[in-house]
């Protein structure tokens, strides 16, 4: 209750009751208002005299910059040069997706002129943009009764980005790369590092490519060729739209599928190509390819700040604009597909031209995990994996490179083992 | 603050219950020590609403002072439950900070409290001495002119609530850096 409300609900009770003195004709009860009287007058007279002074706050992070789940440390520093000591209580605004975890947002001190208070909290940010806006508290008059509500506005961000793991070796054949040197394999000879093939030694080779096993073989000099490798163009396109995400336990999968999406990115920037981000759900939120470490951090931010969407305009796969992508590149999709018409869009990009890869997250685990005392889970989990199983099967026949990937298990392992069919079908 | 408050609550019931038990009708009494006991369970649970508990007791008061049996205990009754109401609003306010933070302001507010009450009670045990007849015409009037002032303070209290700086915009001082200054007219009412 502020101190005009107190001073109200005194006045009014004192009023009342010398009301009721007056109609009654009884001095008894008029004195009985006294008290409520002298309360107010002070009251009014300690808002009255009540000064609050020039105070100067910041607030600093140890980090403005963090991964989901790391803790940052804030200090809130308050300061004034107000000749005479101060009452104050002031409290840091703490945004909904961001906790404290150690320490106290809060101050409440008698502050000296020229003193500076302090205090140091640790938060924890879930994935996103936070801000901070400002800081609340109250002065207190000197008697300790009138208080005065203050409010500093102090932005301050917080970008809390996903955490991405350290992937292995992903092969990928997009059907154009571009004419600088990179980690992509092309099937051209040229200079790279895997083997290609051999052929005849020709005046002018480089003698340290002879392969001498298949020279003595032959009786002629043959030479290794090595596969050219370049880099290209990767665009990671993220399904965003909410009816495919689900929040299983304390585990989103939404989250899981991001934190995906940011290992990809990451394994191919590592490797010097180019990586775009196409987040499809709310918008078309598009960062265009793009090398380097400046990129990651573009496409980290735009992760961080991407939320599943209901919106009918994206509400169907079919209408992501493949003019965004550059002829031949790869396209790495995150996706459930959820219907019909969604299972034939990988199918057609491939027909466009564009080396498709498909990164099909399977929630059907966690869901078992969760539901396990149910009473056919078992049924329907069978029942979704071979539907998972059709499907699928029926996009890898179409050229599209397909990787089932467990949601409770690491993107590197599903990965793995996507490789590790995809090499026993090639032997 | 707690132990203020719980003591003012003791002393608002107990003082009622004393002065209605020597009276033929002691049920003023049993409601107040009731009221004191509920207000007490509840200001232990954390869910007391203060203002109702005021009022009530304001109400019990006058009641009991119309016994004519003496103003002293209604007095100290009614005045305990306005400091009981008060701490308790004013314990909301710091709830959650450090104790070692809010003991100077604690110990600042009960010495001014302290002072407030005594010369309430001080003033009703000198208006207990003065004898002012007024006819039916001149009460009715004054409380006439009591309902308009009621009026007008709650009209009053509806308007925004602006104040004057309290000093010069540039006495303010601004933190490049991270931090900015408060506007001393600035209120949250």
């Amino acid at each position: 209750m502020s101190t005009r409300r107190r001073i109200l609900y005194a006045v009014m009770l004192g009023l009342a009751i010398a009301l009721a003195g007056l109609l009654m004709r009884q001095g008894d009860i008029l004195a009985l208002g006294l008290p409520f009287l002298v309360y107010a007058i002070a009251l009014t007279l300690s808002d009255t005299f009540l000064r609050v002074p020039c105070f100067r706050v910041s607030r600093m992070f140890s980090a403005t910059r963090v991964h989901e789940d790391e803790q940052t440390t804030v200090t809130c520093s308050v300061a004034h040069d107000d000749a005479r000591d101060v009452l104050f209580s002031l409290e840091d605004e703490i945004p909904v997706r961001m906790s404290v975890v150690d320490g106290e947002s809060r101050i409440a001190r008698r502050l000296a002129s020229g003193q500076t208070a302090e205090t140091t909290y640790t938060v924890e940010a879930s994935r996103g943009r936070h801000t901070q806006r400002q800081l609340t508290g109250a002065v207190w008059a000197r008697t300790g009764l009138a208080i005065r509500d203050v409010r500093v506005g102090l932005d301050t961000q917080l970008s809390s980005l996903p955490q991405f793991e350290t992937l292995r070796d992903i092969q990928i054949r997009p059907r154009r790369t571009h004419a600088f040197a990179g980690s992509i394999r092309t099937d051209r000879p040229g200079s790279g590092l895997e083997i290609l093939g051999c052929r005849e030694y020709v005046l002018g080779d480089d003698i340290r490519k002879i392969n001498w096993r298949a020279s003595a073989r032959r009786e002629e000099l043959i030479v290794n060729l090595f596969e050219q490798e370049k880099m290209t163009d990767v665009n990671i396109i993220v399904d965003a739209r909410a009816s495919l995400h689900l929040q299983i336990g304390s585990a989103r999968t939404f989250d899981i599928i991001l934190r995906g999406a940011a290992s990809v990115a990451s394994h191919f920037l590592r490797q010097g190509n180019r990586v775009g981000l196409l987040l499809y759900g709310d918008s078309l939120n598009w960062t265009y390819p793009a090398s380097g470490r400046l990129q990651m951090e573009s496409i980290l931010h735009s992760l961080a700040r991407a939320r599943p969407s209901s919106r009918e305009a994206f509400g169907k796969l079919r209408y992501i604009p493949a003019r965004l992508f550059a002829t031949g590149s790869e396209l790495i999709i995150f996706s459930a597909l959820g219907s019909e018409e969604d299972i034939e869009v990988p199918e057609q990009l491939v027909a466009r031209g564009y080396s498709v890869l498909l990164v099909h997250p399977d929630s059907t685990k966690l869901e078992r995990a969760e539901s396990a005392s149910e009473r056919y889970a078992h049924l329907a989990e069978r029942f979704l994996t071979l539907r998972s199983q059709v499907v699928l099967s029926k996009l890898a026949r179409a050229g599209v490179v397909v990787v089932n990937w467990n949601l409770a298990e690491p993107l590197g392992l599903a990965f793995h083992h996507a490789q590790t069919i995809t090499r026993g079908v090639r032997r | 603050m707690r132990f203020i408050t719980l003591t003012c609550v003791a002393v608002a019931g107990i003082a009622l219950l004393a002065h209605t038990t020597s009276s033929e009708n002691s049920a003023v009494g049993v409601l107040a020590i009731v009221l004191s006991g509920l207000w007490v369970w509840m200001e232990l649970r954390g869910t007391a609403m203060p203002s109702g508990f005021l009022a009530a007791f304001a109400l019990l008061a006058c009641l009991s002072a119309v016994q004519e049996n003496g103003l002293a205990l209604p007095a100290l009754s009614i005045t305990a439950a306005l400091y009981a109401w008060d701490t308790s609003l004013a314990r909301a306010r710091l709830a959650g900070f450090p104790p070692t933070d809010k003991r100077p302001i604690v110990v600042r507010y009960a010495a001014t409290a302290g002072i407030l009450a005594l010369a309430s009670l001080g003033l009703i045990a000198v208006t207990t001495t003065i004898r002012v007849t007024l006819g039916f015409g001149i009460s009715l009037g004054l409380a006439a002119a009591l309902l308009v002032v009621g009026v007008l303070v709650a009209r009053l209290a509806r308007l925004p609530h602006t104040r004057p700086t309290d000093s010069p915009p540039d006495a303010l001082q601004h933190n490049e850096e991270a931090g900015r200054e408060v506007s001393p007219g600035s209120d949250t009412a």
